[in-house]
Order: structure tokens, then sequence, then C-alpha cells
């Protein structure tokens, strides 16, 4: 019985070396089975040996095939990923900042969010003009002899309160020429301030001759 | 016949949910490297490829254990 066991083992010796058959023979159940057909060979031990061991084997590649399948599609993913990214960096939903899922914002929130900021204010309400809030005579008169832009983003500056660049995107301009705009207007209103100031003071001046 | 395609494919249907089953944890771990908006997506992606793949193991053709033994002495004669 020994002399069995010793010729099998010399016998098959690569084939049992093999990390598969080794794993497969440390099972005791395969390795009782194995023992007792070589004590008494039988058809029916042997097949079932052959059935023990496809099962064996199919199930280890198939652990082995779906494993590394994971693995290879999980980077692949990845690496398609990051080259979507890259390549197209104007897409409109695409996460700027990642947060948990569902509260991401994305470029086109921004987009959204900017033109809301002028569009709550609803500057075109009736009765919201800038020259509707003139008090003084002067400056009334002041503000007509102004360019209709000019006087747009004085109204939608001081009235509406809106930011330059806001203003900038309702009136298809950049925020420089706005900025533009506005002092010129302002320049203006000061210029015509001055002369007002100097009249008045000349009509005083006048008056008192009148007086005295 | 559409009794024994039921069968064959209520065997597929199980050993493939098996399958999927036991590979759950790895699909997981392989998930961490992916930005979590992503993660559901490709859980998803990788679930399918696995199901597309499980008749290509189920045919797979394996060796006996006195088949394996054999081709092992031969190739061991040979050298």
């Amino acid at each position: 019985m020994m002399s069995e066991l010793t010729d099998f083992h010399t016998k098959y010796r690569v084939g049992l070396e093999q990390p598969i058959m080794k794993e497969f023979l440390r099972l005791e159940e395969n390795r009782t089975l194995l023992n007792k057909h070589l004590q008494s060979p039988s058809k029916e031990e042997k097949e079932e040996l052959d059935r023990r061991f496809k099962a064996f084997y199919k199930k280890l590649k198939t652990i082995k095939y779906i494993n590394s399948l994971i693995r290879m599609y999980a980077i692949d993913y990845d690496k398609r990923l990051k080259k979507q990214n890259t390549r197209n960096l104007l897409i409109l939903d695409a996460p700027l900042t990642y947060h948990h899922k569902g509260e991401e914002t994305t470029l086109a929130n921004t987009m959204k969010a900017a033109q809301q900021g002028v569009m709550e204010r609803e500057p075109y309400q009736y009765g919201r003009e800038l020259k509707e809030q003139i008090a003084e005579d002067w400056l009334y008169k002041a503000l007509e002899s102004l360019t209709p832009k000019q006087l747009k983003v004085l109204e939608l500056l001081y009235v509406h309160q809106v930011n330059r660049k806001d203003i900038a995107i309702q009136l298809g301009s950049s925020r420089q020429n706005i900025s533009n705009i506005h002092s010129k207007a302002i320049k203006k209103l000061r210029r015509i301030y001055t002369e007002e100031e100097k009249m008045k003071r000349s009509d005083i001046v006048r008056g008192g001759k009148a007086w005295a | 016949m559409g009794l024994i395609f039921q069968e064959v494919k209520d065997l597929f249907d199980k050993q493939a949910e098996e399958i999927l089953l036991e590979f759950t944890p790895a699909i997981k771990r392989s998930l961490c490297h992916t930005l979590y908006q992503e993660r559901d997506d490709l859980e998803q992606e990788i679930k399918l490829l696995i199901l597309e793949k499980i008749p290509l193991l189920q045919k797979m053709e394996v060796p006996g254990f006195w088949e394996f033994l054999y081709e092992y002495t031969e190739k061991d004669q040979c050298s």
C-alpha cells in the first residue's frame, strides 16, 4: 500500500506540485477519496475525483477571471472618466465641487444664479425710474442731458442697486465698459453741478446787492 | 422544449445571482478609486459585464483530475 502511494507521487510529481492541485488535495475529503482509490482502485472513485476536480478548477478559474475583470474594468472606467473630464471642459452640468451626491454645484448652476441675480430686482418696474426719484430741478435737467445708455447705467446702479457685473450681462456689455460709462456720466453731472452752484452764488450776490 | 428552456434559464438566473452576490464585496472594493458620483454607474456596469460573461465561463473546458496529472507527466517527460 505504501509503495503504491509512493509510486503515484513519484510518477505524477510535477502535476501534484501545481498550486491548483495542491489546493485541491488540501481539502480533507478529496485527499481521503484519492487515498481510498489508490488502495483499492474503482471506476466510481476515479470518476468522482474527476468530477470534483473539474468543479474545483472551474470555480477557481471563474473567480480569477471575474476578479481581474472587475479590477480592469474599474481602472478603465476611471481612465475614461478622466479623459472625458479633461477634454470636455465646458460641459454645463459637470460638477465643479464634490459634495454629497445630488448636492454638487455645476457650471450651469452658477450661470443661472448670475442671471437670476439681475432678474430678481425687476429693473423695469413702473415708478422706479431714476428721473422719477429726482426732486431738484437742475439735476432732472442734467439727467436729461445724459445719453440714454448713461442714464440706464445710473438707474440700474443707484435705483435698483445692481452691481456692475450684472449690468454688463443685462446690457450685453463688459464690466469695464459699464464702469467707463458710469464715470463719464458722473463727471458730466459734477460739471453741471459746479456750474449750477456758481450761478446760484452769483444770484445770491446779485440778490444781496438788490437788498442793499 | 419550452419547459427545458425554462429550467436552463432558471438555473442560469440562480447561478448568476449567486456569482453576483459572491462578488459584491470585490465590486465594492474596486469602486473606492472612483468618484462617488460615478460609483453607482460603475457598479451597475461591472455587474452587467459579469452577467454577460457567465455563459462563457459556464461553457469553459476544464481538465479532469487524471487528465490534469497526465498532462503534466507528459510535459515532464518531454523536457
